[in-house]
């Protein structure tokens, strides 16, 4: 059952990833939280999650950063890691999934859609 | 004296024959060479074109480089970081920003720029070598090591020379290669190299490497504040060129002014056909230390020289792609080298063979031919002979005797005949004698007439005179007055900012103003051929020859962005034609700087960007809340108003969201940066869904919301599907939105533009009036003629017509009657083939 999945939750803005550890756990998901890059390797090391959700832009090392490494760590290369983001750039607007692919991630998310559509996401990259 | 003359006459004859011989035989001969050198031109041709798109292609590039290190050093997040880390506190006194705060926006513009350029690294290093910001080139999860695999960084070679940089310099260094054993090998020299050596080192793990740096100066001196390098995966560069270089000549190579090379061998098994380095053959090397300087000298990029190499047999074509206006020792030339085997080998052969048999063929039908007829002709030659030296003595009367009606007598009766005719104008010349003289005598009397004429047209004239003085004085005054409005002109052109320069019909320069000068770096006005000179020098893509014909031709031409002196400009040709007759009696060049324009684009996109950013973080924070506090249920007497509260929290949230994202998609939209992915669609099932989803938001109104099914099958439309979604949503739920009872029916059919998606209601409708301004920016209909709860950020409308412009589509209001309603047309290219793609933008990855 999708509910048992545990979820990791990467991002410098607590209350961001409140929000998100709020909707994900109401659904039955089991979910922990970490603060940057770092933190979010050594999460993954101590214990293997079904999904990482990971915000590009953190202290200490970034998501592309910190999915690189995961990446190239056999240990850990086969975690799977979504983007989730508020980043866009009008001048080169590549961040779609594509991009996202070839950082290293499976997908990504923009932040501000609504916590249903995310929850669908989130079910579907599990699924 | 008679043998003599028999020899001369023999003499005669023969020179006669060879004549013939020569005329004859010089029709085939002619016809060959013709033949031999029109197939060698179209050849060389041939070569020169596929040259040329080549050199082009690395143009580009380089000058790609020269914009992105024109706008990455005028970075504003730099200079807020500069000054951020030069404040006590930490905190940038201008806007304050906090250091760590403008390091993650540089990151982030960086980011940017290696999003869209994969082979691309940037980082900044501060004047004490620490690395500040580095984003590195997400590829392949392979990466460019960190500044301590540099080693010592403050003593590096590397930050020594970018501290001696100019401001602005661009430098693009070292290339290495790495061998089939996989070891890095560099060369004893650079590869490409625009400028000094920077750097040389190689990254294990890369192939091919390429660095750029320059300097960073602080906002008001000019103390060196760091350096932003960038590295490139020149791998990029070589995969650019290659497939285009295929079948021009059996070598390609790109040359700098140590003659070192980039060129792609016809062994087929080295990777990517390039080898770099290499030490140049003898005879190649010979070639270009003679006429590099000239290709040079002859200046502008487009020259293509061609010729025969001394004594080798070769052919070599050269474009110059590279010659910077400034620096003389920086320069690339691409040079085609062809053997001349290749080109004309069988037709030589063919040429020579067929000489050769002419030749043979020729001399021996003379041959027989003079034997034939030499042997009875010879005595009355003698015969006629004698007489004609007693012509020779003056003696005219004692005709020839004729003798036989062969071609000696037809010789004695020619001369005959002569003679007669002497005898005649002889003695019509003794009349006309005469008749001169009678003649002078006449004029003699004719003149004197003439001196009395003379002096009457003198008193004339003496009265003309005194009318002309009159004239003359109000052509001065009136001189005068044009002479203070020209003045008057060429004060205000003198002073206009934007660079002008006249010319004449010619194209000679006639005028420049101070700011064209200033542009040319004079302080003055220059002598019209040095202002052409370094007018060309300066832009190498503005040949003025050449733009001023294309103006002739039609219409002005512009260069949109023209880097001289690390500068960017826009320039404008125009012709001056007359207003009656349409006759050019000059041309006018404008000059306008637009760097700073460039500059301000730029940090707008910034600014777009960052505030996106910023503000779609606490937003999604207020709605992901809100969204939480609805889910759960709301007990006690305040339940229902609190979550009244909350819901309207939730969709003001909403609401700014789809504003930051609307602002977010027209500065993309707007810069042509919007990324869209065509493929051939469904239009009928897209339509289908999006009207499916809108039923709900129709029926909360109580507006039926109809689709309308094609009667016939339609083609797939070829489109991105999930803007075209964004479309049809955006023009039906407007349309759901302006109708208060009713109906709004979606209807597809295939029209002569394309698949025609119709969008009617039965609304409030739209003045005429307001209809104009319809798909501008910021046009809302709603707020004037209804109160809704819901407004739009008004860019819905104009982002919907950008969108399906940029698809090769479009949307417009079909009909509108106030009171009644509207029909809105949407219409998107139909899908003919697959691959056909309008968007320009994106960049297409090399094959891993």
């Amino acid at each position: 059952m999708a509910g048992k999945a545990y979820i990791l939750i990467a991002d410098d803005e607590p209350d961001i990833a409140a929000v998100y550890q709020t909707k994900l756990e109401s659904a039955g998901y089991t979910v922990a939280t970490v603060a940057n890059g770092k933190e979010a390797i050594a999460s993954v090391r101590s214990k293997k999650p079904d999904l990482v959700l990971m915000d590009m832009k953190m202290p200490e090392l970034d998501g592309i950063d910190a999915t690189m490494q995961l990446k190239e760590d056999a240990a850990t290369k086969g975690v799977k890691v979504v983007f989730l983001t508020a980043f866009s750039d009008p001048v080169n607007p590549s961040m779609d999934v594509t991009a996202a692919k070839e950082l290293g991630a499976v997908d990504f998310i923009r932040k501000g859609i609504s916590l249903d559509e995310f929850l669908a996401r989130v079910e579907k990259l599990l699924a | 004296m008679r043998f003599v003359r028999f020899r001369r006459l023999r003499g005669k004859f023969l020179v006669w024959m060879l004549g013939v011989l020569l005329v004859t035989a010089s029709v085939p001969v002619a016809f060959f060479v013709r033949e031999r050198a029109a197939q060698i031109d179209r050849e060389i041709r041939l070569q020169e074109t596929q040259l040329a798109g080549i050199g082009a292609q690395i143009e580009e590039r380089f000058a790609g480089y020269a914009k992105d290190v024109i706008i990455l050093e005028h970075l504003p997040a730099i200079d807020g970081l500069i000054r951020a880390r030069d404040a006590e506190d930490g905190v940038d006194p201008v806007t304050g920003i906090t250091v760590a705060a403008w390091e993650e926006q540089l990151e982030q513009v960086f980011l940017g720029y290696v999003l869209a350029r994969p082979y691309l690294g940037i980082r900044y290093v501060d004047q004490q070598g620490r690395e500040v910001v580095h984003v590195r080139t997400p590829q392949d999860g392979d990466a460019l090591p960190g500044i301590a695999a540099l080693g010592d960084i403050s003593t590096s070679t590397l930050f020594q020379e970018v501290r001696e940089y100019t401001h602005g310099d661009v430098y693009v260094a070292d290339v290495a290669l790495r061998t089939q054993d996989d070891t890095v090998v560099l060369p004893a020299q650079p590869a490409v190299m625009l400028a000094r050596t920077v750097w040389a080192n190689s990254y294990p793990g890369r192939d091919v490497h390429e660095l750029a740096g320059h300097r960073v100066e602080g906002e008001e001196s000019a103390e060196f504040r760091g350096a932003v390098l960038l590295e490139v995966d020149a791998l990029d560069f070589l995969d650019l060129i290659y497939p285009r270089t295929r079948g021009v000549g059996d070598n390609l190579a790109l040359l700098n002014r140590h003659g070192f090379y980039l060129r792609n061998p016809e062994t087929p098994q080295v990777e990517f056909g390039w080898q770099r380095g290499m030490e140049m053959e003898d005879a190649t090397s010979a070639h270009f230390a003679r006429h590099i300087p000239d290709v040079r000298v002859a200046g502008d990029r487009v020259t293509t020289e061609f010729e025969e190499a001394h004594g080798q047999g070769t052919y070599f074509l050269h474009r110059v792609v590279h010659n910077d206006p400034v620096r003389s020792d920086r320069f690339l030339i691409l040079v085609a080298e062809i053997s001349q085997d290749v080109i004309a080998g069988d037709i030589s052969e063919r040429f020579r063979t067929s000489i050769l048999l002419l030749a043979a063929a020729f001399s021996l039908a003379y041959l027989v031919a003079f034997l034939f007829f030499a042997q009875p002709t010879a005595r009355a030659v003698m015969e006629n002979a004698r007489a004609v030296g007693r012509v020779a003595t003056g003696d005219f009367s004692t005709p020839i005797p004729v003798s036989g009606s062969d071609e000696v007598g037809d010789v004695a009766r020619g001369i005959n005949d002569m003679m007669e005719k002497i005898n005649t104008r002889e003695h019509q010349l003794l009349a006309t004698q005469e008749a001169v003289e009678r003649h002078a005598n006449e004029l003699e009397r004719a003149g004197a007439s003439l001196k009395n004429t003379q002096r009457a047209i003198l008193n004339i004239l003496e009265d003309l005179d005194q009318e002309k003085r009159g004239v003359e004085a109000k052509v001065r005054q009136r001189t005068r007055e044009l002479e203070e409005e020209k003045n008057k002109l060429s004060i205000i052109t003198e002073n206009i900012a934007m660079g002008t320069m006249l010319l004449d019909a010619a194209g000679t320069p006639l005028f420049t103003n101070k700011a064209f000068d200033a542009i040319l770096s004079s302080a003055h006005a220059l002598h019209p051929q040095e202002t052409l000179e370094r007018f060309s020098k300066l832009f190498l893509d503005a040949n003025v020859k050449e733009h001023l014909a294309r103006c002739i031709a039609g219409d002005p031409v512009q260069i949109a962005e023209a880097l001289g002196n690390n500068r960017i400009f826009e320039i404008t040709f125009s012709c001056l034609r007359t207003k009656e007759r349409e006759e050019i009696f000059g041309h006018l060049i404008l000059v306008r700087d637009i760097t700073e324009d460039r500059l301000l684009a730029k940090a707008k996109e910034e600014f777009v960007a960052i505030t996106a950013h910023e503000l779609r973080t606490p937003l999604t924070i207020i709605r992901g809340n809100a969204e939480l506090l609805l889910s759960e249920a709301f007990r006690g007497k305040q339940a229902a108003v609190a979550k009244k509260q909350v819901e309207a929290i939730l969709n003001g949230s909403v609401r700014l969201l789809g504003i930051v994202n609307d602002f977010l998609d027209l500065t993309r939209l707007e810069s042509g940066q919007m990324d869209l992915t065509p493929k051939s669609v469904d239009l009928t099932a897209l339509v289908k869904e999006v009207v499916e989803a809108l039923q709900e938001k129709a029926k909360a109104k109580g507006v039926a919301l109809v689709f309308d099914a094609p009667n016939d099958l339609l083609t797939n439309a070829y489109i991105d599907r999930d803007r075209t979604k964004e479309i049809v949503i955006n023009m039906t739920s407007n349309a759901i939105q302006y109708t208060e009872k009713g109906s709004v029916a979606v209807g597809l059919v295939r029209g002569q533009g394309g698949i025609e998606v119709r969008v009617k209601d039965t609304g409030v409708g739209i003045a005429p009036e307001a209809q104009r301004g319809l798909f501008t920016k910021f046009q809302t209909v709603g707020d004037r003629f209804l109160h809704s709860k819901e407004y739009g950020s008004g860019m819905g409308l104009y982002i919907s017509r950008l969108l399906a412009e940029a698809m090769g589509g479009s949307v417009t209001l079909e009909a509108s009657t106030p009171g009644k309603g509207s029909t809105f047309l949407i219409v998107l290219p139909v899908a003919e083939g697959e691959g056909v793609a309008y968007n320009k933008n994106r960049k297409k990855k090399p094959e891993a």
